[in-house]
């Protein structure tokens, strides 16, 4: 700890802080433009510049490490006189556009010359602005109003990982340009940092200045990484931008396209607004009341008749609303619950919950490990947040890092290794891996205690396939430096995504491994969460049923869909065929889905913006959703009212409903913040999972030569389905489906042509796109609109589907 | 010396405007040369340090416009003082020097310039505004003239260049403040690639320069240097660590068929060049791998192999051919290769020892290795002399610290250096002399040896005279003197002479007419590196005898670029380039001298090191590199002392 002096007053701070750092955390303010603290300090603007005793020079505070015994000063005439020069050479070009320009009334230049007194420049030169197009369609960079303080290039490459601005030209003639513009990804990192007007979002010519506008902080309904977003809602009437500048955990600052641009679907003119039901093949339109008591007549008349009734509810809805839909379920008997949030959470958990591992939640371990593995996971498009974190780990740590995916995921960028199993064989590499950990001893000596450890020790000693050089069709070289990596690592993050939850030996594999490490009492395990409240989902769902087991359950005749759309990630022939021979399907939602074509009883939800409730994050943090205005009537409400209607607990306020949902999760998992996978023993080795064999991946000699993975399948449909809901999302989220450029020149393949795939259960064409990095053999599908079919090729709900293709 | 009229370079003010014949002062810190180039005469020099003026028919006023557009020209944009504050300055100059000024310009110039220089974050801001202040202070009549008379300035022709302190006493003029920057924004591919604009072994000389910057780094005036070498290890090994691939950009053409003769650094690098201009070299290499000294000479704990094998390979992707094995002089000719290429550029270096004048060095005895030929073999991974037991070095230079400590590492425990001056006068590299000291090299200083002793044909002891420092010598250092009768031995079974290297030149025919330097080196221009042949070039250690890589691979590179010259028919001659560098290593770029008035109070970043119990016995590489954090922290500590020289020829 040192101690300094500044503006007379002592304060201390830790060696290696800068003056600014100790004058902020000693509540003295300096004026600074381009500072921020997530990114390092670029000391551009110099108006932070301060003066310390002894030293002639004024130095500036961003930059200048504060020193032992030093005597600051950060006012004085000449301080003021150098930061009024600047700030007029600052307006030799910005134009006075503060009537027309977003950042009216929050713009740090505007407060900066204000504070200074400037009422003109003397200065004059002329500036062009040459119009140029920005890296995204979302964003819109105003050349004159750029000042060059740097944030926006710095944060693209420190916060995002990505490159594609930076400042171009020299002198006077310097501006921001997309010089790398496919890098971009939308993140809006750029946007949200610019302390000017030069960066404004193109979401709409509709918006709202500060003053007119209401700002509510809520979490992201986008994904399950449990981003704190404000929406700025304008006269209580509609959200007209979101900001990021929350400051809470676990986002910080930042956002991800979809949780900065991905709002729009909220006034989308096709948002439901009354329940119908199908009378003799016609639509007739309801009130709430009728609605309710239709909706309660069906489900009793089929529990009566001795039927199942089946719930599949989304897992971006509150827990308040989960809560409730499994209380009106409770209500029936041989009733199943079933969320979209089984396939990755669920299983997950499931893994968890057999080997007896605590999640620990929480991502903040992740930045004390050395080493941090990413499993199956592309955090571009989920989670994207977390890759945030695990660069800034790279950044401030230097850890290093390896990336097991079979296609170029996110982060390879700063790969020490990666590793590209084939599709599904990620059991095999883990299992190497352990074996060979075992062999060197180079395990925690605390994995030694722990249940089946001998029985794990021996079969995989025993297992021939264990030994392979190459397991799972990994470079042999590249598996070298990866091992070396682990073997001589403390503490290890291990991050693990649908592709490894997608197979049982693949989790039993990587749990096994996590504990021979010490994992996670040493370091950190963290699934990715792919949907807002899936862990909210597998919290409160007793025994939760996957949506295509109780679609495709005979027993079950009565189905309520909330919020979701099966058609969205199933089968389209698996659920048409399941729900024709339902008797009774009601869907609520907030926009025209395809299932709702198969409904008796249709009935309008609210969004995200317009509840009250609580979601548990991926990180096990119960956070709250907060309404932005009233909306209308919807879901919610239903519930509600269903659940009385049905004989339940009428709740008539929220915080009795709180309460019991608080009690119930308590009851289960014995921490009110607790959630699945709930905090359990120490772990246990698995050595049998499900599949006979004992170590091995479950099928092996695939029957068509390419494997295609299905990416962001769980993607929410409220971003585009029948029509594109989420406009600005949609500009710069496509379908895609890629191929490796060695396949391509073996198929006669350019960007654009049509490739023909078929499986064991249907066909479907489409464009590819060339991407180096893929493996041979496989094929990348990104789902954004066009799914129905790429998800006819498996009937059974799955991630990676064998096809054989050719050129169309 | 050109006659100077005025000069302010440097706090020295020489004012001979009004002076007569007898009267002329000449400043003290100028030295500046005639010409620029043959057929330019220098009339004035503005600089960072202020104005030289030698010619009366110089138009200030448009020479100050002139830099102040330099000036715009060259900053970066990222801060605000810079890049709007020297535009204004410029227009505001550019103004007055077309007739359009007003009377308050000048003052307004001054106020604003001194706002740039106090305010901007770079040298180019801090310095670019000082000539302008000097013309404004010492020329007021040129503006105010101008004003008035709105008269048209005379345009003048100039020239610019941009410097710093490291960059030019950097002999492969690499851009450090440049690369620092990158690596301290993150940029870390970027850095990697500023480097290779001028060097092709940022992994090599990361580890091994011997770093002339790192003693002009103006960092050291208010706390330590920047660790510019090992920042540039950093960004070599990042590349490596993440498995990146760089990628190389050639010119398309049909170049020219080029033989180099050596693989070493001079050679890579003239073939490196050379392919990226679109030419196509072979290098012919008589060992069986590439590198020369860096390979052979330079032993694994300090320069580990695959880094070495790795730069090769990006040089030969890059399109150079490498036959390795062959002998010029012996497999092929050097007559062969005049006659199948179209330029032979010879890189052999220096690899024969240089006798150290001692009775019994050329009886052949068992356990006399020349140190040249001792580190050969160790790098090949042969114990030179397995009976021998104790070892002796005789050399101050880094091929003795290279032998002493291999010596350990191929099992030798008792291990001694002896030297005729004191460590203060040792050539060698302080921190390698360090390194040997902490693995506990046993150093003789001021003695010499005198006779070699081996009855029966194998050494068993070397007769050492005591010496005294006496005057000094034509390098600096003072001479050794024996004293009489002090006469002592030392009992040793290894002998090893490292006492400098001479040039194998067999490979040269008589009948080649490559004449050579009387110090039995190639003689080839120091501005062309053409030798007495048409179409033979020569750089490197062959020519200058043994001189540090970085000198090796700056002459390939420059090298390459006047065989380009000469391949494309155009005038082989020194580029502008050249021209500056020359020019501005007659004043003082870095002026140890200058007080900052900052804060510094930081310290260099150290890369960790093995400790020297462990490491004297293996040939794990003693020194690592930076971690990310701690590379762009100390990147962070440059100050990017870039400033501008402009010379008015016109």
């Amino acid at each position: 700890m040192i101690t300094l002096t500044i503006d007379g007053k002592k304060m201390t701070t830790q060696s290696g802080k800068t003056i600014l750092a100790a004058a902020r955390e000693g509540g003295v303010a300096i004026p600074t433009l381009c500072y921020h603290e997530s990114l390092l300090p670029i000391g551009s603007c110099r108006l932070c510049v301060v003066e310390v005793d002894g030293y002639s020079e004024p130095m500036t505070a961003c930059t200048t490490p504060a020193v032992d015994g030093i005597s600051v000063k950060t006012q004085s005439e000449r301080l003021f006189r150098m930061r009024r020069e600047i700030l007029k050479l600052i307006l030799v070009s910005h134009p006075l556009d503060c009537p027309r320009c977003d950042k009216g009334g929050e713009c740090r230049v505007q407060n900066l010359v204000y504070e200074h007194g400037i009422e003109r420049s003397e200065f004059e030169a002329f500036r062009e602005d040459r119009k140029a197009p920005y890296a995204t369609p979302l964003i819109r960079y105003w050349e004159l109003r750029c000042v060059l303080c740097g944030r926006c290039y710095r944060a693209c490459r420190e916060v995002s990982g990505r490159a594609a601005i930076d400042i171009a030209g020299n002198g006077f003639e310097a501006r921001i340009e997309a010089t790398n513009g496919n890098d971009c990804i939308s993140c809006g990192e750029c946007l949200s940092l610019c302390p000017t007007g030069a960066l404004t979002d193109n979401m709409g010519p509709v918006k709202s200045r500060i003053w007119q506008s209401e700002r509510v902080d809520t979490t992201c309904p986008h994904c399950g990484f449990g981003c704190r977003l404000t929406q700025n809602v304008c006269e209580g009437r509609f959200i007209s931008k979101v900001l990021s500048e929350t400051g809470l955990p676990p986002n910080y600052a930042s956002l991800c396209v979809r949780g900065r641009f991905g709002y729009d679907f909220i006034d989308h003119p096709s948002r439901l607004t009354r329940p119908t039901m199908m009378a003799n093949g016609d639509k007739k339109a309801l009130e709430w009341e009728d609605a309710v008591k239709v909706a309660a007549d069906n489900l009793q008349r089929l529990s009566a008749a001795g039927k199942g009734l089946g719930f599949i509810v989304s897992p971006r809805v509150t827990n308040e609303e989960m809560f409730l839909i499994c209380r009106i379920a409770g209500l029936f008997k041989g009733s199943r619950v079933a969320s979209s949030a089984f396939y990755h959470t669920g299983k997950a958990a499931a893994a968890f919950r057999k080997m007896e591992i605590g999640f620990p939640g929480g991502y903040d371990r992740l930045s004390g490990c050395e080493l941090i593995i990413i499993a199956g996971a592309d955090l571009l498009i989920n989670n994207h947040l977390l890759a945030n974190k695990v660069r800034e780990t790279v950044k401030t740590k230097s850890a290093r890092v390896i990336v097991i995916d079979p296609l170029p995921a996110s982060l390879t960028r700063i790969a020490d290794a990666h590793l590209q199993p084939a599709p599904g064989q990620d059991a095999s590499l883990f299992n190497a891996l352990s074996r060979r950990l075992l062999e060197d001893g180079r395990y925690g000596k605390e994995a030694e205690k722990l249940k089946g450890f001998s029985e794990f020790k021996s079969a995989l000693l025993s297992d021939a396939a264990a030994s392979s050089a190459a397991p799972g069709g990994v470079e042999e070289a590249t598996l070298e430096k990866a091992y070396k990596l682990i073997r001589d690592a403390e503490n290890i993050a291990l991050v693990f995504g649908s592709g490894i939850s997608d197979r049982e030996e693949s989790m039993a594999a990587l749990l096994n491994f996590c504990l021979l490490k010490g994992l996670p009492e040493k370091g950190a395990i963290i699934p990715t969460a792919l949907q807002a409240n899936a862990r909210g989902a597998v919290s409160i769902i007793d025994d939760i049923a996957s949506p295509d087991e109780v679609l495709l359950d005979a027993g079950i005749s009565g189905i309520f869909i909330y919020e979701e759309d099966p058609f969205h990630f199933l089968s389209g022939e698996l659920v048409k065929g399941a729900l024709a021979k339902k008797a009774f399907v009601a869907v609520c939602d907030i926009l025209p889905t395809e299932v709702m074509d198969l409904a008796h009883l249709t009935l309008p939800s609210t969004v995200f913006a317009e509840k009250e409730g609580t979601v548990i994050s991926g990180d096990g943090s119960t956070r709250t959703v907060a309404r932005a205005y009233a909306g209308m009537p919807g879901g919610p409400e239903f519930l509600r009212e269903l659940l009385n209607r049905l004989g339940g607990k009428p709740y008539s306020n929220s915080d009795e409903l709180r309460d019991d949902l608080n009690k119930s999760l308590l009851a289960k998992y014995g921490g009110a913040g607790n959630a699945a996978p709930a905090p359990a023993g120490k772990g246990r080795f698995l050595v049998k999972p499900s599949s006979a064999a004992p170590t091995a991946p479950a099928t092996d000699a695939p029957t068509r030569p390419y494997r295609l993975i299905l990416r962001d399948i769980f993607a929410s449909h409220h971003l585009a389905g029948r029509e594109v809901y989420a406009k600005g999302v949609s500009q710069v989220q496509k379908d895609a489906l890629f191929i490796s450029p060695e396949d391509a020149a073996a198929l006669n393949l350019t960007d654009g042509d049509g490739l023909y795939l078929e499986s064991a259960d249907g066909n479907a064409t489409r464009p590819v796109t060339v991407k180096a990095g893929i493996k041979q053999g496989v094929l990348e599908c990104l789902l954004f609109r066009k799914r129905r079919e790429m998800l006819a090729l498996s009937m059974k709900p799955a991630k990676v589907i064998e096809v054989s293709v050719r050129k169309a | 010396m050109a006659d100077i009229i005025f000069s302010s370079w440097q706090e020295e003010l020489v004012d001979n405007r009004k002076a007569t014949e007898q009267d002329r002062k000449k400043p003290g810190n100028v030295k500046l040369p005639p010409e620029f180039r043959p057929g330019e005469q220098i009339r004035a020099f503005m600089g960072w340090d202020g104005i030289i003026l030698c010619d009366d028919d110089v138009d200030i006023v448009d020479m100050c416009a002139g830099y102040a557009e330099a000036v715009q020209k060259e900053s970066c944009g990222k801060c605000f003082p810079c890049r709007v504050g020297t535009r204004v300055v410029s227009d505001w100059l550019k103004k007055i020097a077309s007739g359009e000024g007003r009377e308050e310009l000048p003052a307004r110039i001054g106020e604003l310039a001194l706002r740039i220089r106090e305010g901007s974050k770079c040298s180019i801001g801090q310095t670019g505004m000082n000539p302008i202040l000097h013309a404004l202070k010492y020329f007021p009549q040129a503006f105010a003239d101008a004003i008035a008379q709105k008269k048209k300035a005379r345009e003048g022709w100039y020239r610019f260049a941009v410097t710093a302190p490291c960059v030019s006493v950097c002999p492969s003029s690499l851009d450090i403040p440049g690369y620092v920057e990158e690596i301290s924004e993150q940029r870390f591919a970027e850095s990697l690639a500023t480097i290779r604009q001028s060097i092709c072994m940022a992994g090599t000389l990361g580890r091994v320069c011997i770093r002339p910057c790192e003693s002009n780094c103006r960092r050291a005036n208010i706390d330590e240097a920047i660790s510019i070498k090992s920042l540039k290890r950093f960004a070599a090994d990042y590349e490596t660590d993440k498995n990146r691939h760089p990628e190389i950009e050639r010119v398309k053409k049909a170049g020219g068929k080029v033989a180099v003769i050596g693989a070493g650094p001079a050679g890579l690098s003239c073939a490196y060049y050379l392919a990226l201009k679109g030419h196509r070299p072979t290098i012919f290499e008589k060992l069986p791998e590439p590198g020369g000294m860096a390979a052979v000479g330079i032993p694994d704990f300090r320069l580990p192999r695959p880094v070495l094998r790795r730069e090769v390979d990006i040089v030969r992707e890059a399109g150079v051919d490498i036959r390795y094995g062959v002998e010029v002089g012996k497999e092929i000719a050097i007559a062969d290769l005049r006659r199948d290429f179209d330029a032979v550029f010879i890189g052999v270096g220096a690899h024969s020892s240089m006798p150290m004048g001692v009775e019994g060095e050329d009886r052949g005895y068992r356990g006399f290795i020349p140190g040249v030929r001792y580190l050969l073999d160790i790098s090949q991974g042969k114990d030179p002399y397995p009976e021998g037991k104790k070892v002796v070095v005789v050399g101050g230079g880094n091929v003795a610290i290279d032998c002493v400590r291999s010596s350990f590492r191929i099992g030798k425990e008792d291990v001694n250096l002896v030297y005729r001056r004191t460590i203060a006068e040792m050539p060698a590299d302080p921190a390698e002399i360090h390194d040997a000291e902490e693995e506990k090299v046993k150093f003789h200083y001021l003695c010499n040896p005198t006779k070699i002793i081996a009855p029966e044909g194998k050494v068993v002891a070397v007769e050492c005279i005591r010496m005294e420092l006496g005057e000094p010598d034509q390098s600096g250092r003072r001479r050794p003197v024996p004293v009489p009768g002090s006469e002592f031995i030392i009992e040793t079974d290894i002998l090893i002479p490292a006492i400098g290297q001479k040039v194998d030149l067999s490979f040269l025919a008589e009948k080649d007419g490559v004449k050579l330097t009387k110090w039995n080196t190639i003689d080839s221009d120091g501005e062309t590196f053409a030798t007495s042949q048409e179409g033979i070039f020569a750089s490197g250690d062959c020519v200058t005898g043994p001189d540090v890589l970085v000198r090796a691979t700056g002459t390939g590179k420059r090298a390459a670029e006047k065989i380009d010259l000469f391949l494309s028919g155009g005038k082989v001659e020194a580029s502008v380039d050249e021209n500056f560098k020359a020019l501005f290593s007659t004043m003082k770029v870095y002026n140890k001298n200058e007080q900052l008035n900052i804060i510094g109070g930081l310290k260099r970043a150290q890369p960790p090191m093995l400790e020297p119990e462990d490491r004297k016995w293996t040939f794990e590489e003693v020194e690592q590199g930076f971690k990310i954090n701690e590379a762009a922290g100390e990147a962070a500590r440059c100050l990017r002392c870039y400033r501008i020289g402009m010379v008015a020829l016109g």
